[in-house]
């Protein structure tokens, strides 16, 4: 009686659909916002490496940017905002091993 | 017949009914993948960033990345290139993201056009890089440095400067630092003593060396005669009285940072438009609109934005750092 998802796909359904899934979904004016957004913290990026000095406050700001920029491509673009709290921890939680590193790299380097 | 196993847990998360994740099992494949991909991109980054910071000099990119073809293919222009590279890049990113878009609404013909402009982005893009790449190579820089290539003695015996024979080692010299190597910091032997000259001098340096113990210049400095430069103390050096040029280790370890890292950025748009390639024939033969779903363009949707992510990084690292 109730098909099992595999047997359903197999008959050519969308594998998402067949498990009652609600594939995420973002519009048109959603995408452009990002995408402006986007452009535009890159130009600001420009303004800083040209009027400000270097030294550790711009480079503090631009990695602040870059995680800006990093967070709309990975939440918007890979929609991953849409997807349940699982999938996101599973995948962004290792990561923080990285900021660890970092974190130990700038310690470190900083003589 | 399918031998579906039903296990006690019936209605539990992991019982086969229910996608653990919440999502398909391509596209939880896709994510696992980038993340796997995205540590070892952090390695790699995070490698520049420890030798970048622990360094004492290193080149300034207003200086190594300011030319732009045809326009001003002498330099001049300072990050505009790569500006218009990150650019093409995120736009890329915007007609990935309205094909997927596309799919949801089962648009084939929206789908296949905005797949099509994807591939000429990314294209396009790999062209920008094969050009700076070509530049910077004829400016001296690579992975690895031959000390032959950088020996003013050596360059005259091959004839490639004009300078006498006799000893007199000034032109060469002179010319070969004009021409070529104020792009990256240099180390330069002018009677037994080693000068560093170019590029951007760190607080590190500053902090733990001093100018008496490592003359580090904040930018070359042009004079009349020719070319100069000026250390922290204001004292000129002319290069034209070196019996040797070379890249700085940092100028060295720059150029192998950099190539290694923009090459494997490089090597994933090139996979990524291949991929794409092959998505869009499918979408032209009406493969997935017979299928009924455009899930094969979120899944290669998630691989673009994430090259595209990568390059966020290598932009702000190498770049504007």
């Amino acid at each position: 009686m109730s098909q099992s998802p595999h047997d359903m796909v197999h008959e050519g359904e969308y594998e998402a659909e067949a498990y009652g899934l609600h594939v995420p979904h973002s519009s048109k004016r959603e995408i452009w916002i990002v995408f402006v957004v986007l452009a535009l913290v890159t130009a600001i990026e420009f303004v800083f490496a040209f009027a400000m000095q270097s030294g550790t406050e711009r480079t503090i700001i631009f990695l602040l940017l870059t995680v800006f920029k990093a967070a709309g491509i990975v939440l918007y673009f890979m929609h991953m905002k849409h997807e349940t709290k699982r999938l996101m921890y599973s995948v962004l939680l290792p990561m923080l091993l990285v900021v660890y590193l970092v974190a130990l790299v700038i310690i470190e380097t900083q003589g | 017949m399918s031998t579906h196993v039903t296990i006690e847990t019936e209605g539990k998360v992991w019982d086969g009914r229910r996608l653990a994740l919440g999502a398909t099992y391509g596209k939880v494949m896709m994510w696992f993948f980038l993340l796997s991909d995205a540590l070892t991109f952090s390695a790699f980054l995070t490698a520049y960033g420890f030798f970048r910071f622990a360094s004492t000099t290193w080149p300034s990119p207003e200086i190594v990345f300011q030319s732009f073809p045809f326009l001003a293919p002498h330099g001049g222009w300072p990050l505009v290139f790569v500006g218009l590279m990150t650019f093409i890049l995120i736009a890329s990113s915007l007609t990935m993201v309205l094909a997927v878009e596309a799919g949801h609404r089962k648009d084939n013909r929206a789908v296949l056009n905005y797949l099509i402009a994807t591939i000429i982005g990314g294209a396009t893009f790999l062209g920008c890089q094969a050009y700076e790449w070509s530049h910077l190579l004829h400016q001296g820089l690579w992975i690895g440095v031959s000390n032959n290539d950088f020996q003013v003695d050596n360059e005259i015996h091959n004839g490639i400067h004009h300078a006498s024979l006799d000893g007199t080692y000034d032109h060469a010299a002179k010319e070969w630092v004009a021409e070529r190597r104020i792009f990256y910091p240099v180390k330069t032997v002018i009677d037994g003593v080693e000068w560093n000259i170019g590029g951007q001098a760190t607080d590190q340096a500053a902090r733990l060396l001093g100018p008496d113990h490592f003359p580090v210049s904040d930018k070359p400095v042009l004079d009349y005669n020719g070319v100069a430069y000026m250390n922290a103390h204001g004292d000129y050096i002319n290069p034209g009285n070196a019996q040797m040029v070379i890249p700085s280790g940092e100028t060295m370890m720059f150029g192998k940072l950099f190539f290694f890292i923009t090459g494997f950025h490089g090597f994933h748009v090139f996979s990524g438009v291949l991929i794409l390639l092959i998505v869009c024939i499918m979408a032209a033969k009406g493969i997935m609109a017979k299928r009924g779903h455009y899930e094969m363009v979120e899944k290669v949707g998630l691989y673009w934005h994430f090259v595209d992510l990568v390059w966020v990084f290598v932009f702000t690292l190498f770049y504007l750092i």
